[in-house]
This record gives C-alpha cells, sequence and structure tokens, in this order.
C-alpha cells in the first residue's frame, strides 16, 4: 500500500510537470499583458513595469526563471495586487475553498448515500419515484438558481442563515448546501443503481439462506459492494467542487480562491493564474488517489493491483 | 416415522404485469430423516424454485405466489413468522448453491462470512472462529487457520464451492438442500465435491435434497429420485429402479442423455419433446 501510494506521488510529478508547462505558455499566447489595464499609465512605464518584472526578457527564460522559482516554492509576486506574492495569496484564500469544498463533499456524500439507499429501499413504489424526481431535479437545478432560492427561504424568510458573507461559523451551511446539491443528487442515483444491482447478486441469496436480517443483509452485504462506485466518484467529484466554486463564492461573497483563480485569467496574472492551476491540479490529483485508497480498502480484488 | 420434510400439493407461480408463469403445478414429496433425494430436471422444471420455496426464499407476493403445504418438523413454513423462519434458514435447513464463485460476498473473507452464521445460530459459542476452522478443514481446505482470511477470488471454484459446504455444515443442519452443486465446476472437481457430500453424510445424520440436471451423480448419493418435468412429477421411485427401468417417456429420454465410456458409436440424443406429449 505504501509503496502505492509513492508510486501515484511519483507518477504525479510529470503530471504536474506537463501540466504547469502547457499553462505557462498558453497564458503568454492570449493577447495583452498585466499591465494594459492600467489606464493611466504610458507606454513607457509599462515597459518599466515590464523590465522590472522581468517580463521583457525571452519567453523561454522566463519560464526557466518560473521554474527555478517553483523549485524552492517561490510563486513570484502577483502583478494585479501589488506588494502581495502568490503564495500569500493563496495560503489566505485557498484554505476558505478548501474549508468550503470539504464541507460539501461530505456533505454531499452522507446525503447522496443515503438518499440513495432509501430510493433503493423504497423500490418502485410512490416513495421511490418521488425520490428520483427529487434526485433528478437536483442535478438540472444549477447552482445559480439554487443558491438564491436558498438565501430567499433559509435567510430572508425564516433568518435561520446570514444571507451572505464568511464571518459566523454557519455561514458555511448555505453555500456548502448549494455546492453540495447537484454532487448528493448525482451520488443518490449512483447508489439507487448500485444497490438494486447487487440485489440479484448471488451472495445475497446465500446471506439470506442463512438466516441474516434483512438489515444486515442489506447495510453489511449489500452496502459495502454498493458503494464502491459511489467513492470512485468522489475523486472527481472533489476536482468539481473545488473548481466549481467561483460561482457559489460570488453569490455568497466568500473570499475564496474561485474567485481570484477567474479574475487572474481576465487580468492576465500570470503568476497568480500559475499558482492557482498548481494549486487546483494538485487537490486534484491528491482526492482521486484518496478515492482509490478508500477504494482498495473496501475491495481486496482492487487492493491486490495495487 | 414422521418425515422431516412434508411438501403437499406445491404450486408456485410468478405474476408480472403481463403473464403469469406456473413454475410448479401441485407436486407432493418428502424426505425422511437421514434420507438422501434426487429432484432431477432439466432447467425450467421448477426444481430450483421448489428448493428455495421451502424456507421462503422466494419474492414475497404479488411478485411470486406459493401454494399447498410445506410441512417442516410438524410446522408449516407458510405460518412462520420471519423471525421463526430465519431461525430454521441456515440452522436447520442450509443451502449449496450453483455457482459457488458469485454466491460468496466478494468483499469479505470466506472465514467471517461462515462466521456470520456461527454467531448468529450460536451466539453463545465464545469462540466462533475455532468452529469455522473446523468446518473448513472438515470439507477438505487444507491449511484452514490461513485460509480463513483468505477472499473468495483467492480460492478455485472447488475451493470455494468447499467454503459454502462449511458455511452450510457449520450451523449443524438437519437437511442440507445442494442446488446444482457441482454444474459450475470442472468434472474431476465434480467428483471431489461429490465424495465430499458422500462422506459427510456418511458421518453425520443429516438429510439431504439434491436439485440437478444429472442423472449420472445421483445414483452414488441418493436412494430416492423425483423426476421433474414442467413443473409436475412425472416419476418418483427408489435411484436403481428409476434409473434401470425407467417408465416415463421423459425419464428414458434424459437416462438416454448420460453419456458414457464407450458410447462412440451412438450418438447423444437430444431430447425430441414432440414425441413426449403430455407428460
Amino acid at each position: 500500500m505504501i509503496k502505492y501510494i509513492i508510486k501515484r506521488i511519483l507518477e504525479a510529478i510529470p503530471v504536474m510537470f506537463v501540466i504547469i508547462t502547457a499553462v505557462f505558455f498558453m497564458v503568454r499566447f492570449v493577447p495583452g499583458g498585466p499591465f494594459d489595464r492600467e489606464r493611466s499609465a504610458s507606454a513607457e512605464t509599462i515597459a518599466a513595469l515590464n523590465a522590472y518584472y522581468g517580463l521583457d526578457k525571452p519567453l523561454f527564460e522566463q519560464y526557466l526563471g518560473f521554474l527555478k522559482n517553483l523549485s524552492r516554492g517561490e510563486l513570484g509576486p502577483s502583478y494585479k495586487y501589488e506588494g502581495w506574492t502568490v503564495n500569500e495569496i493563496l495560503a489566505e484564500k485557498a484554505a476558505v475553498s478548501l474549508e468550503l469544498g470539504c464541507a460539501a463533499l461530505v456533505a454531499a456524500a452522507l446525503m447522496g448515500v443515503l438518499l440513495g439507499l432509501a430510493a433503493a429501499a423504497f423500490g418502485r413504489s410512490a416513495w421511490g419515484a418521488i425520490l428520483s424526481g427529487l434526485s433528478l431535479l437536483g442535478i438540472c437545478l444549477p447552482s445559480f438558481v439554487l443558491g438564491p432560492l436558498l438565501i430567499l427561504l433559509l435567510a430572508i424568510k425564516f433568518r435561520c442563515f446570514n444571507a451572505v458573507g464568511w464571518d459566523s461559523a454557519s455561514d458555511i451551511v448555505l453555500p456548502a448546501l448549494t455546492l453540495a446539491l447537484f454532487y448528493a443528487a448525482w451520488i443518490a442515483r449512483l447508489m439507487r443503481r448500485a444497490v438494486s444491482d447487487e440485489l440479484s447478486r448471488g451472495y445475497v441469496r446465500t446471506a439470506r439462506a442463512k438466516g441474516l436480517p434483512p438489515g444486515k443483509v442489506y447495510f453489511v452485504h449489500i452496502f459495502k459492494n454498493a458503494v464502491q462506485p459511489v467513492v470512485s466518484y468522489l475523486g472527481p467529484a472533489a476536482a468539481g467542487l473545488l473548481t466549481g466554486s467561483f460561482v457559489v463564492e460570488t453569490i455568497f461573497q466568500i473570499p475564496g480562491l474561485g474567485r481570484f483563480f477567474v479574475s487572474s485569467a481576465l487580468d492576465n496574472d500570470y503568476t497568480m493564474i500559475m499558482g492557482c492551476v498548481i494549486l487546483y491540479a494538485a487537490f486534484i490529483i491528491f482526492f482521486n488517489l484518496l478515492a482509490d485508497i478508500a477504494l482498495a480498502a473496501l475491495n481486496p480484488k482492487v487492493a491486490k493491483q495495487l | 416415522m414422521e418425515n422431516l420434510l412434508d411438501i403437499r400439493n406445491l404450486k408456485i407461480s410468478f405474476d408480472s404485469e403481463r403473464s403469469r408463469t406456473d413454475a410448479v403445478k401441485g407436486i407432493s414429496f418428502c424426505v425422511g430423516e437421514d434420507e438422501a433425494v434426487a429432484v432431477v430436471g432439466e432447467s425450467g422444471s421448477g426444481k430450483s424454485v421448489t428448493a428455495m420455496s421451502l424456507t421462503r426464499l422466494l419474492p414475497p407476493p404479488p411478485l411470486c405466489r406459493v401454494g399447498g403445504k410445506i410441512i417442516y418438523r410438524g410446522a408449516d413454513v407458510a405460518e412462520m413468522s420471519e423471525s421463526e423462519l430465519r431461525k430454521i434458514r441456515g440452522r436447520e435447513i442450509a443451502y449449496i448453491f450453483q455457482e459457488p464463485s458469485t454466491s460468496l460476498n466478494p468483499v469479505f473473507t470466506v472465514g467471517y462470512q461462515i462466521a456470520e452464521a456461527v454467531k448468529l445460530h450460536f451466539p453463545e459459542n465464545k469462540n466462533p472462529r475455532k468452529t469455522v476452522v473446523e468446518a473448513l478443514k472438515e470439507v477438505g481446505i487444507r491449511n484452514a487457520e490461513a485460509r480463513y482470511d483468505s477472499y473468495p477470488h483467492e480460492l478455485s471454484g472447488g475451493m470455494q464451492q468447499r467454503v459454502m459446504i462449511a458455511m452450510a455444515l457449520a450451523c449443524r443442519p438437519r437437511l442440507l438442500i445442494a442446488d446444482e452443486p457441482t454444474t459450475a465446476l470442472d468434472v474431476t472437481i465434480q467428483k471431489q465435491i461429490i465424495e465430499l457430500l458422500l462422506q459427510i453424510r456418511k458421518s453425520r445424520r443429516m438429510s439431504l435434497l439434491l436439485i440437478t440436471h444429472n442423472f449420472g451423480i445421483i445414483s452414488e448419493l441418493c436412494t430416492r429420485v423425483i423426476v421433474m418435468f414442467r413443473g409436475k412429477i412425472v416419476e418418483h421411485g427408489p435411484v436403481d429402479e428409476v434409473l434401470h427401468n425407467p417408465q416415463n417417456p421423459y425419464t428414458k429420454a434424459l437416462i438416454a442423455c448420460i453419456p458414457r465410456l464407450g458410447m462412440r458409436e451412438k450418438k447423444l440424443e437430444p431430447i425430441d419433446y414432440s414425441k413426449l406429449g403430455e407428460v
């Protein structure tokens, strides 16, 4: 297992390298530069700024310089937020996004698994149909509709939570719910499908034939098999939650990384873009690894292949 | 002598929205204490659903309806509560199924799966692991102590079927229902499993209901045979009599399908159902 984890981390290094290189050159080929929007600046000032940050050097030399800084863990100064380094901004904002993303992931997994189990237990009855309909609604409802709806209902009408902001501990609830609902609905459908597939398996018959009560058949034998597709999905889901938080962060006025990621791309803030991409890529690789390890813990056949 | 299992006019039908299938159309037979009975028939003859109905393992109505009476040791199975039934399943009547590879749960160790039955039926047992290891030894699994922690996919098909048998035996049932126990296995392994069943029959006072489509394997194991065709019993009698002097045309055709050594000249004949008429 430890060997496998080390192997996966080593495999991630070339992947990261390709991502960094591709993104580095891609953003440079986008027309414009980081200081084009400084309205008052004259051509000489911009040239001086470019020279100050080393942006007038040949592209490949800049690339090597970036890699050299990166190897020391330095991402360089932000071109947009004067006086801040990218490291400082990431350290402050990423924690917020990560907290929100993890809360949403846990909420999505719990709600999805429970709803899926319930939907499978109700089968084709009216309740089963209602739960299926709800999960379809959850998949179809975009977060820019769901977020304001939740604010309207839970913050303005019933005053359970603050409408926007990131000050008190309960402020995480509404954005996390908004972010989680799509994934919860998707997981519920995965789970329901998996449980109804497992119901017809031979081992279920064996378990019943040896006299096990239905609860044990359902929650021990079927569950450990049926939850596996959900666990594999949690890796990509984590990636989606982290990178997809931009809309939710905007709706709820949360000082997270999502907004910086989008604005840095608009501003041609090269170092900031690189910092966000590297961080997101690392998160995605990490959560996929975590999902694979969890899957191996559940399924000895998978563990054997590691 | 009171029969262990008495089946009277058993009828089983499956209902779907459009059609109704009568799988078993009124059969009666019994299994005595320490007796081995074979039920022989082709796929779809209703033999497996009969086996499943004995402890009410079939889907509940309206999907599946069971009529007639199943009397186990004087008690009507249809009138038992779910919790009474669970004390019969595994403890009194144990099953072995056709496909050992799918009958075991892939994500639990074989030891856990056997121990589960032991803990359920003998909660007072202080050392279920020991009971399980003994059961594994009894079915001829070498290195039983280490095999306790193996997962099903780490075992061969024959070993998996031995595990299924150990699971069935661990709770010392009175009746073992073996539903096509050798069909999914290689011929050499089939022989080993039959020998194992034979040896268990000798060492324990346990009844056996063997369900198979293969006339070849019953003569060693069973004393009485029931031949089923399209949900009905077409012939019923001692194995030797039925094998050597079959009365029903379907039984004759079924026996003609047993391949024997030195029958190169004569090809195996498929059963011509049009000649059988209404049996």
